[in-house]
């Protein structure tokens, strides 16, 4: 049997007519059923099938006793049963024609010893198998253009389509991640939970999505890299005016050799992987908080040419704070140049300052004009190549207009610190989200973002 | 040529050499493009060595000697040849007026496969411990890219009123040293230059230590 295409079996799986769910539970604290229950609370428009022997109903739908027992055409099927019983749901899959299979089962590879039996059957399925398959061990896949939210997971229910796409080797942290995300208004328009990736991996994904318009950014979580000569490749297609990033945890299986030489032993496994990942310009983030933060600042698609960074403010101590931070991470922050600093001196208050940072101080609230002028002056200047707005908690809404139509109209990022916190809903910073602008809780944030921007400029 | 080094290579494996020694290693990697120095120079400084697989880290036994005078070389290579019957005295020109020391190796990763470590060299690769790692082959761009901003860009560039070095010449021996490995990887395991001796600019490069590691017979092909 000729297996499908990844990218055939791709398509039909972000878009699905119909779903079967293999082990749906009537039990609404169960796995089994958070997958009848966040499609349909999600707008899921297309055919749902609860199969379960035990028959009734879920979510208002009759349960199918199994596959066999569906009249019409599946596109694609979760699987929640255990292990023993997912691989006769497996080869019925495959005599039903259905293209695409999502396996949240645990108890294969992962599992050691124990669970080898079972990864052998599922190798010799998968080997000849009609359909691919995401995981097993994955919490399933989130796209909301389709208005499928197809995990066991109330945190992906926020998701809004966008430049984004996660893909993680861990359910929980791709959802940790894609909320905070969504909170902030970044947009995601794909989340793969990858689970074990016996069948599709993140390479695959990576290499799809680089033939994707509509993607601007991926994020990885990785525990192993699987298939990395295609992953290699991949990420360069996202060179020039993308962005990939990965938090890369663990440390690859068959490292530690005792190394004869001086390179061995200087080149171990969390070197080779910053220098590799450097090489192809992808950025590489240690810790999950970051991960968000990174994502952020990447998601806006504005790119640094240079490292340095115009910093605009109106509290004194956190422009210390972020100057500080800038120049001690092989960014800069140079001075605007005189002819800069006399446009901007006599339109701002006497005690403020006009170097770099730019400090307008408090009285900007009664003075939005004078905010938007100056970070003009800042941003036309050609001096700098990013721009910080250090907002404090000043929501005025002439202030949040500025700061819109500064970022609409210049090719520089734009970074904004909202102190007030980082997934604000106050007024200001939903009508910053709206318009895709995500703000960051700290100047310590606020370098996460630059750094990434760094990385991916390759400065 | 590229035949007769990987015949030289097979039959190394076959016999079941683990470390190439100094002297096989250079005489390989000089067809490879890697500049060494010269062997028995009829003129200038000498360095005399005794290069054996048995010390792959030969300085620690004794086995290294500089600037010797052309007296004294029949002498000492009689007494180095008596340390280890089997090793080859290696009779090799000074290389003198280095403005940096640098080290270019190669190793195979378990995830990504060959490449190649550049960093500041000699007793630095442990003191800076700033190597950095790029996949093998890799390109002049990547290397040059590497030298540009990577640590010790400072060191290249002339610290302390030397005269910058010869950055395009080590570039050109990191491609030089990632192509061969990435070529034969089937059959070694790890090269170690070290140190790469860094001339002024204009002036080139030249590897003043070299090793090979060799796969086992097993995992070779």
């Amino acid at each position: 049997m000729k297996r499908p295409s990844v990218s055939d079996s791709l398509k039909r799986l972000m878009a699905p007519h119909s779903i079967a769910v293999v082990g749906a539970s009537r039990d609404p604290a169960k796995i089994g059923h958070a997958f009848i229950r966040n499609p349909l609370e999600n707008g899921y428009k297309g055919r749902l099938y609860p199969v379960n022997p035990g028959g009734g109903e879920i979510c208002g739908i009759p349960c199918a006793p199994s596959i066999a027992d569906i009249k019409g055409k599946i596109d694609l099927t979760v699987l929640v049963v255990p292990a023993e019983r997912s691989i006769p749901a497996l080869r019925q899959c495959a005599e039903k024609g259905v293209e695409a299979v999502i396996g949240i089962t645990s108890g294969f590879a992962e599992a050691g010893r124990a669970g080898a039996g079972f990864q052998r059957e599922l190798g010799e399925i998968l080997a000849a198998a009609p359909f691919r398959m995401i995981g097993p061990n994955s919490e399933g896949i989130v796209v909301p253009k389709s208005k499928l939210q197809l995990t066991f997971s109330p945190m992906f229910n926020a998701m809004v389509d966008g430049p984004v796409r996660i893909m993680s080797q861990s359910g929980g942290m791709s959802g940790m991640i894609a909320s905070r995300l969504a909170k902030r208004g970044v947009g995601i328009g794909a989340l793969f939970s990858t689970g074990n990736e016996d069948d599709i991996n993140t390479a695959d994904l990576m290499e799809y999505f680089a033939d994707d318009p509509g993607t601007g950014v991926v994020l990885a979580y990785l525990e192993e890299i699987r298939d990395a000569r295609r992953f290699v490749k991949a990420a360069r297609r996202y060179r020039n005016g993308r962005a990939v990033v990965v938090m890369k945890g663990g440390r690859s299986p068959a490292g530690g050799r005792a190394a004869m030489s001086h390179t061995g032993a200087i080149a171990g496994d969390d070197r080779v992987v910053d220098g590799v990942f450097r090489e192809l310009d992808v950025v590489r983030i240690r810790d999950s908080h970051a991960a968000v933060d990174a994502t952020a600042a990447l998601s806006m698609m504005k790119w640094m040419r240079g490292r340095r960074v115009g910093i605009v403010g109106i509290a004194g101590g956190f422009g210390v704070e972020m100057t500080d931070l800038v120049e001690t991470s092989g960014l800069l922050a140079p001075p605007f140049s005189d002819k800069v600093q006399k446009k901007l001196r006599p339109i701002m208050p006497f005690y403020g300052a006009v170097g770099n940072p730019i400090d307008m101080t408090g009285t900007i609230i009664n003075q939005p004009d004078m905010f938007r002028d100056v970070l003009n002056i800042a941003i036309d200047s050609g001096e700098v190549d990013a721009i910080v707005i250090l907002l404090t908690f000043v929501g005025e809404p002439k202030i949040i207009e500025a700061v819109i139509h500064a970022n609409e109209a210049s090719d520089l990022p734009v970074l904004v610190c909202w102190t007030g916190g980082g997934e604000d809903t106050s007024p200001a910073c939903q009508m910053l989200y709206g318009k895709g602008i995500p703000t960051f809780d700290s100047p310590a944030a606020i370098l996460t973002g630059l750094e990434a921007l760094k990385a991916q400029a390759g400065l | 040529m590229t035949a007769n080094v990987r015949k030289r290579l097979e039959q190394w494996v076959a016999e079941g050499r683990r470390v190439v020694h100094e002297a096989d290693a250079k005489a390989l990697l000089r067809l490879a493009g890697v500049p060494v120095p010269a062997r028995s120079p009829r003129a200038g400084r000498l360095a005399v060595k005794l290069a054996s697989d048995k010390y792959p880290h030969k300085s620690e036994h004794g086995l290294v000697h500089l600037d010797v005078a052309r007296r004294d070389v029949a002498k000492l290579s009689r007494q180095l040849q008596r340390k280890d019957p089997d090793g080859s005295v290696l009779v090799e020109r000074m290389v003198e007026g280095g403005v940096a020391e640098w080290i270019v190796g190669c190793k195979r990763d378990a995830t990504f496969g060959p490449v190649v470590v550049t960093g500041p060299g000699g007793v630095l690769v442990e003191l800076l411990d700033r190597a950095e790692v790029r996949l093998a082959p890799t390109s002049l761009k990547t290397a040059k890219a590497v030298l540009g901003n990577g640590p010790g860009a400072k060191l290249l560039n002339g610290a302390r009123g030397r005269p910058p070095g010869d950055r395009d010449a080590l570039a050109r021996l990191i491609v030089a040293a990632s192509k061969f490995f990435a070529r034969h990887q089937d059959l070694i395991e790890e090269i170690d230059l070290n140190p790469v001796i860094v001339l002024p600019k204009g002036q080139g490069v030249v590897a003043a230590d070299a090793m090979l590691v060799l796969r086992r017979k097993e995992t070779g092909k």
